[in-house]
């Protein structure tokens, strides 16, 4: 019954990204300002969109991770994994997002990068994150996943920051176009091509994210064993196996 | 499955690559200026680069998934 099901959302996705992209370049009329670089937009937004999500999945597994280390081993290494699938695969959408924004800013406004307020705090919040990376990479010992939960709601704080930008300062950055100023928002036949995308891009998302969450957990499940059987070959009686473990 | 990882990214990168190369070289009708021209070759650099990044990290997830998979198999060589 998990496998036909995993198959099944696999092919649905799929055929969603398909025709995501059909209706993006074929169907969607061209923006009577901009012409055809605006198509870039049914890529971009919903990069950033799916990004911001996976930051929050990645904000809740390490407060839940916090919240249970002391007391509940396995829900915690769970909360851990999920923190940090959240926060790769919201880094590899950022990383999208951070590289096609460039690329309609340098046709729509003759620049490939600006430091204004939108993109500035966009590219700190994506540094954040690969630093959380780096650190979860590269550092070793007990604290790790701590200090990692520490540093991935510290960089979630950058998020709504980035959202509310473009409303709290003169941008170079379009205004929003969903939940923005009077006037603000797109044609009908733009917003239905639009959803299709972000639906696309969501389901996309969700299943990278479950496959990098169960490596994760495959990881820490040959740790546990690799250490069980360093234990079990030392030699020594269980009770001082388990005062070394813990 | 874990042996056709590599194999199919490198079918993957082809068909992405073939299929932008083929993009880009066809506008469409509408687009008969320069200007024109040059936003859809932009469009196809856009569209080109998030399959790039995502596809070329679902291969890395696949490389560490095999990887795993040969240490859990030294494991249960281990164990018995």
């Amino acid at each position: 019954m998990k496998k036909p099901a995993i198959g099944l959302y696999v092919v649905v996705t799929l055929a969603l990204m398909v025709w995501g992209f059909y209706q993006a370049i074929f169907v969607a009329p061209n923006d009577a300002m901009q012409g055809e670089i605006s198509r870039v937009f049914y890529y971009h937004v919903p990069s950033w969109a799916v990004a911001f999500s996976f930051f929050a999945v990645s904000l809740i597994g390490s407060i839940g991770y916090l919240a249970s280390r002391n007391s509940h081993h396995d829900r915690a290494q769970i909360f851990d994994a999920l923190a940090l699938a959240g926060a790769e695969v919201a880094v590899v959408f950022c990383t999208v997002g951070l590289t096609t924004g460039p690329i309609w800013g340098r046709r729509a406004w003759g620049i490939w990068w600006t430091w204004d307020p939108r993109l500035t705090t966009t590219l700190v919040l994506w540094l954040i994150y690969v630093s959380y990376l780096l650190l979860r990479r590269f550092a070793a010992g007990p604290q790790m996943q701590t200090l990692a939960a520490v540093l991935g709601i510290f960089g979630a704080i950058d998020v709504p920051i980035v959202y509310m930008s473009t409303r709290w300062w003169a941008t170079q950055h379009p205004a929003p176009v969903f939940f923005g100023a009077s006037g603000s928002g797109m044609a009908w036949p733009m917003v239905r091509v639009f959803l299709w995308n972000l639906l696309a891009w969501f389901a996309w998302g969700v299943m990278v994210l479950a496959i990098r969450f169960r490596v994760e957990r495959h990881r820490q499940k040959i740790i546990d064993r690799e250490a069980d059987l360093a234990l079990h070959s030392s030699g020594l009686p269980g009770e001082e196996i388990i005062a070394q473990r813990n | 499955m874990t042996r056709l990882i590599i194999p199919l990214a490198i079918l993957l990168a082809a068909a992405l690559f073939g299929g932008a190369w083929f993009w880009a070289t066809h506008p469409p009708a509408y687009a008969v200026s320069v200007a024109e021209i040059i936003d859809h070759h932009f469009v196809v650099a856009a569209y080109t680069v998030t399959w790039t990044v995502q596809l070329a990290y679902l291969t890395w997830l696949g490389l560490k998934w095999r990887d795993q998979k040969r240490a859990e198999q030294r494991l249960d060589g281990r164990s018995r």
